[in-house]
């Protein structure tokens, strides 16, 4: 592979000397050759690091926890509460889900976490890098986390959330 | 010199501008729209900002192309009740797990954020009273 010359500054064309050469960096005096052999090493440092963020950036860079779990489908009779009081749930992503007062919520199954219901009275997602549709898991009146529903996994909460509810 | 700049502005604003959306506003456009068949549901897809405007990604509805995102653009795809991933792909993909009922319309607003190269564009599920109102002056992109 023929070798890379950078013209460092004007003034001189033609035929380089290699030991003018600082890492493909042309130099015309010592005095240049002398700040370019100075400034490059911090330049590769600097461009190294650029590539592994580029490189970082390019991938997920937060995810959602996601448990395995079985959903047993409910009941003849399932459970229904209407929650009075507002409720904020983290999942360590950095996204909190809130849950709006005066929402009605239904159980559609069972998991080893808790039950599982769903609201038609909100959006309940999950959110981190991607963003997933979910139903509340909820145990002893505590949410645990969340049952996403295209993925058939739980998503646990940072830590259990008591709710207020009425039964309805 | 101050041709140069003007030239350059020019071009910017044509390169930006030709990331907006340019059909008919979703207003307009509504009375065309088919009545949603009694075993299909529909996903209503917008992007009300400008910001990024010359980002307009694929959106592919379970890896299947169903249009692009465009800057202030709207477009709405019809499927079979099911579960769904939405996804758009700029330096980084974005997705969107969803399910959708019977006679089900769902809205998804096709957020802009910051990139490292180049911004990302993700889609968000919204209350419906919410996508609603926002789609109103959005512009027909659809195939």
């Amino acid at each position: 592979m023929e070798p890379f010359y950078l013209r460092a500054s004007s003034g001189q064309t033609g035929n380089m000397s290699p030991h003018t050469v600082v890492s493909g960096i042309v130099a015309n005096s010592p005095a240049e050759q002398h700040r370019i052999g100075r400034r490059t090493p911090a330049f590769l440092a600097g461009s190294f690091v650029f590539l592994l963020l580029s490189i970082g950036c390019a991938f997920d860079v937060v995810q959602v926890k996601q448990l395995p779990v079985t959903l047993t489908a409910t009941l003849p009779a399932p459970k229904a509460f209407l929650l009075d009081a507002g409720a904020k749930v983290t999942i360590g992503t950095g996204f909190a889900v809130n849950l709006r007062a005066n929402t009605t919520w239904q159980e559609i199954g069972t998991t080893q976490f808790g039950e599982v219901y769903s609201t038609k009275d909100q959006v309940l997602t999950v959110e981190a890098s991607n963003v997933y549709e979910a139903a509340l898991v909820v145990r002893d009146g505590q949410v645990t986390g969340f049952y996403l529903l295209i993925e058939k996994k739980f998503c646990p909460a940072t830590q259990p959330v008591a709710l207020a509810t009425t039964p309805q | 010199m101050k041709t140069k700049i003007l030239f350059l502005a020019f071009a910017l604003v044509s390169a930006l501008m030709s990331g907006c959306a340019s059909g008919p506003s979703f207003a307009t456009y509504k009375a065309s729209i088919p009545p949603l068949k009694p075993e299909q549901g529909r996903i209503y897809l917008y992007r009300t900002t400008v910001l990024g405007a010359a980002l307009s990604p694929v959106i592919k509805v379970n890896g299947t192309d169903i249009g692009a995102s465009k800057a202030q653009g709207f477009l709405y795809y019809d499927c079979a009740p099911g579960e769904y991933v939405i996804e758009t792909s700029t330096e980084v993909t974005r997705k969107l797990s969803l399910v959708i009922a019977k006679e089900q319309e769902r809205y998804v607003r096709l957020n802009v954020s910051m990139g490292f190269f180049v911004g990302h564009v993700y889609p968000e599920l919204v209350e419906n009273a919410i996508g609603a109102k926002e789609i109103q002056d959005c512009k027909y992109t659809g195939k």
